[in-house]
């Protein structure tokens, strides 16, 4: 699972190793935090942790232009190439970014038919086979049950794994599990639901789990706040 | 000349994306400064072409391939306009004419918004310090929306945009411009839009307008205290406080100002007349360094004052019918008619002889270029980029920016007329633009031209083929290979001639790593005297001649450092020439060890597309090799970025364009040198066998 992170995989040699998958090919998760603790920075390493596996990762994104988006990349590659050195990463960054497509959108012109078509036509062409999508800053506010049933059966069909960042604020009501309550009725479509949160000097990613009973958090791993870098709980 | 006359002084740029409508702008300004009596449309029915774009070529194609310089007054200010040419192939004239600019205007298309060609100038603005204004162009197009361009100056960019108008309509509607500093509306009435009413901002508009009134002042108050008192206090604020404020944020970079309208509805051109005097700087505000070549190459401020020595900058030749005509900076002194000048590369005198100020094709003569000014002097010898001084004084301009070719092309000329004729427009092309290189290759008797694309060599071809009457036979264009090595080799290597004549005797040792930033770089660490210190340069020598021609597929080397660390000599045998010998031999043997690889230039492509062609584009870019970065979609249009290597993007443009019915286009420039993947390593090796084969 998450844990297994950066543990030395063969370098963009696709077969990645099951205990290593995250999500589960067809699955949704999402990473719930406030603007600024750390969202993109947990997203873009576990995409580069699937690029390092071989798979190749779709990232979305209606905030930044492209240049943005591949500077977060340049900048983790940077500090994992410093804490994880066997990784390799600077010599293997331009055979690690064919795994890396970016794809953005003007908020405006957004939507999940739009970004159906454009991913249907990468497969389609055989230009773009991705495994794993991920879409930072997504707004749920807008919507419907029909819609994410339909990214669903979309996900399952092409066996992908779809990760969803999504914005949190700090007065909203939440329930037990910290989910701010308007993201109560979705939480039931997700296989994981990470949330980030500092304490002290850790920003903790803490993985919820809801039950009958109400439910729990857990601290899987924390960041580092001076550089963002996952660390194990052991660390 | 007094400073007041200095401070009323605008030397401006225009840059831009392909199309953005900066060479209709430039012909609106010089026909409301009155320096042109009739409006001629870039590709106008009347067939005449844009006044700046004065080269036959320029105006059947519709682009500005030469800056072209000129000038015209506005409100007791002398602007100097530079045109400057927005195809990527052509960014040397860019960087030129920024190196000279005080100031820029950055079109963008109010359509387009920020283009992949704006940011390529952008950068370069950034690079010369350059402070700009923004002009939203085309608000009358279907699709307008500053709004759009505005958030992508701050997001593309990394701008920080502050509208200093909004606009009174859009699309089809579009009237004129809100003016947020004086709060008026702007209209431009009769055919020309010559005549500006000023007229109450509407009803309608009102609410929109205080608020990005209050928006524009928020960004502004923090360049001015005067401005945030003003605000604090809620007392009437002066326009000049204001336009203080914003002159203070632009000089310093830290804003940029928008102004929009639309130049070929002659919409908004007066008020951002208005903004350069207002807004952009003078010749006085603005530090300009020269090095004093006398003490190491320090920084020297040169003083805008026209009695103090004169030093000048050539930024521009052009070959007229009259000579050659370079068009020159005055950065300190004056430089007048029949007065001395030094060209401080050759170091010879130079009297000032016929002195002009331009006005595309057409000039004016004058006395005398005071400090500040641009103008063009006919009959000096020199090379774009060279400086002026008076004599006595040893200071010489920075060196300009200047990025390697990437592409060549061999060129015969089809007869002896043609020869001749050639060789005289190539020295002529060399001397105007440093991207342009020529050389001879003696093995294969053929020219090779270089440059920055397929665009910018055809343009040197057509010009020799209209300007000079050459025929020419091309050949197939070539990337411009290089080769590097990728892991340490030791090398140990005596070389030992004793057979007959003087000995010849020198053992190098050593190593030889990557060393990706550097060219080239050569380390002794030899201790003891085995090599005497007398012939380690001439194994540097013998090191750096190798690295002129790889001995594996005879590219230029490059990214290697070479440690000497051990070697030996004869007291009798050993010579400078034995140590280069050895050099060689080592640099083969150990090169061979070092797991050579071939590098390929990769150029950065932006195509932007309608969104119905986003697949077939894609499949384009994949089928050549390419990288996809990513993709931007805008609502009806997408654009797609790659990095592809140059080898496969020959022809690109007619590909694109039956892919598309010739709705897309695409910009390149060049991005890094990077690894050719083996299996196109043996097509090369083998093409260039056979061309070994066919010439030997």
């Amino acid at each position: 699972m998450i844990k297994n992170i950066f543990n030395i995989p063969p370098v963009g040699q696709p077969g990645m190793d099951p205990t290593t998958d995250i999500v589960a090919p067809g699955g949704f998760a999402a990473i719930l935090a406030r603007a600024g603790v750390g969202k993109t920075a947990l997203l873009v390493q576990i995409a580069i942790n699937s690029m390092l596996w071989g798979k190749n990762v779709l990232h979305i994104s209606t905030a930044d232009p492209v240049d943005k988006v591949d500077l977060w990349y340049r900048e983790m590659f940077q500090r994992l190439n410093q804490e994880h050195a066997a990784l390799e990463i600077n010599r293997n960054r331009d055979q690690l970014l064919r795994h890396r497509f970016i794809m953005t959108f003007e908020t405006e012109s957004f939507s999940i038919a739009k970004l159906k078509k454009r991913v249907d036509e990468l497969i389609s062409q055989n230009i773009f086979i991705p495994a794993v999508i991920i879409i930072d800053d997504f707004s749920f506010d807008a919507v419907s049950e029909e819609e994410l049933a339909d990214i669903k059966s979309f996900v399952e069909h092409n066996r992908l794994a779809f990760w969803f960042t999504i914005r949190t604020h700090r007065d909203e009501p939440t329930g037990q599990t910290k989910i701010p309550t308007r993201l109560t009725p979705m939480a039931r479509w997700f296989d994981l639901i990470l949330r980030l949160e500092p304490d002290n000097d850790r920003i903790y990613v803490r993985q919820v789990s809801i039950d009958e009973n109400g439910g729990a958090n857990t601290d899987i791993l924390f960041l580092d706040p001076s550089t963002l870098l996952i660390r194990q709980m052991a660390e | 000349m007094t400073s007041n006359k200095i401070m009323k002084v605008r030397n401006i740029g225009i840059s831009a994306h392909i199309d953005s409508g900066k060479t209709t702008l430039t012909e609106r300004i010089l026909f409301l400064t009155k320096r042109i009596h009739r409006i001629h449309e870039v590709r106008g029915k009347d067939g005449v072409g844009a006044t700046m774009d004065s080269m036959d070529l320029e105006k059947e194609r519709g682009i500005t391939i030469a800056s072209a310089a000129t000038y015209c007054t506005w409100k007791n200010h002398e602007i100097n306009i530079i045109d400057t040419p927005g195809h990527v192939d052509f960014t040397i004239e860019v960087e030129r004419a920024l190196r000279v600019m005080d100031g820029s205007v950055l079109v963008l298309c109010g359509v387009g918004g920020v283009q992949s060609q704006s940011i390529t100038v952008d950068i370069q603005m950034k690079r010369y310090n350059v402070p700009c204004i923004a002009f939203i162009n085309k608000c009358d197009r279907s699709g307008a929306n500053p709004n759009r361009v505005i958030a992508q100056l701050r997001d593309k960019l990394g701008h920080n945009p502050v509208a200093l108008q909004i606009p009174i309509g859009l699309e089809s509607a579009h009237e004129g411009v809100v003016d947020l500093v004086s709060m008026k509306a702007l209209y431009f009435e009769d055919e020309f839009g010559q005549e500006v009413r000023e007229a109450e901002i509407p009803d309608s508009l009102m609410e929109e307008a205080r608020r990005a009134r209050e928006e524009m002042l928020d960004a502004v108050s923090i360049f001015s205290d005067e401005l945030t008192e003003a605000i604090l206090e809620e007392s009437e604020i002066e326009e000049a406080v204001i336009r203080s404020a914003i002159r203070q944020g632009l000089s310093q970079r830290g804003l940029t100002p928008v102004m929009m309208g639309s130049a070929y509805k002659n919409k908004g051109i007066q008020p951002l007349l208005d903004g350069f005097c207002h807004y952009l700087p003078s010749p006085l505000d603005i530090e300009n360094y020269a090095l004093d070549i006398e003490d190491n190459e320090a920084k020297v401020l040169l003083k805008p004052d026209t009695t103090a020595p004169l030093v000048a900058l050539a930024f521009k030749l052009e070959d007229t019918p009259y000579g050659q005509l370079t068009y020159i900076r005055v950065y300190q002194g004056q430089l007048a008619k029949s007065e001395t000048m030094i060209n401080m590369r050759t170091g010879k005198k130079i009297k000032i002889g016929r002195i002009v100020r331009m006005h595309a094709s057409k000039m004016e003569d004058v006395e005398v270029i005071p400090s500040g000014f641009i103008g063009a002097l006919f009959g000096i010898d020199c090379a774009s980029g060279d400086t002026f001084v008076a004599p006595g004084i040893n200071v010489s301009m920075s060196s300009m920016y200047v990025p390697e070719p990437v592409i060549s092309l061999a060129i015969k000329p089809k007869d002896h007329k043609s020869e001749t004729n050639m060789s005289k427009a190539l020295n002529r092309f060399v001397k105007e633009d440093p991207t342009f290189n020529t050389s001879f290759n003696e093995e294969t008797g053929e020219t090779l031209i270089s440059g920055m694309g397929e665009l910018h060599l055809e343009i040197y071809l057509e010009r020799m083929r209209r300007e000079y009457n050459v025929e020419i036979i091309t050949g197939e264009p070539r990337v411009a290979y290089r080769e590097t090595i990728t892991q340490k080799a030791d090398f140990d290597y005596i070389h030992k001639k004793q057979t007959g004549g003087a000995g010849q005797f020198g053992r190098v040792a050593g190593y030889m790593e990557p060393e990706p930033d550097v060219e080239f770089e050569f380390d002794n660490k030899v201790t003891g005297g085995n090599i005497p210190t007398q012939y380690i340069p001439a194994c540097e020598k013998g090191f750096a001649e190798c690295m002129k021609k790889g001995p594996w597929m005879k590219y230029p080397v490059n990214g290697i450092r070479v440690v000497l660390n051990d070697g030996a000599s004869h007291a009798v045998d050993s010579s400078e020439m034995a140590f280069q010998a050895a050099a060689r031999g080592a640099f083969q043997q150990a090169y061979a060890k070092a797991r050579p690889v071939l590098l390929e230039p990769v150029m950065k492509v932006v195509v932007e597309t309608p969104g119905e062609y986003f697949g077939n584009v894609m499949g384009s870019l994949n089928q050549r090799r390419g990288m996809i970065v990513g993709s931007h979609d805008e609502g009806a249009t997408s654009s797609i970025e790659a990095d592809v290597p140059l080898a496969e993007m020959f022809g690109y443009a007619t590909v694109l364009r039956s892919l598309t019915q010739g709705k897309a286009q695409f910009t390149m420039e060049f991005s890094a040198y990077k690894e050719v993947p083996k299996s196109i390593v043996a097509e090369i090796e083998k093409k260039r066998a056979s061309a070994d084969h066919s010439n030997a």
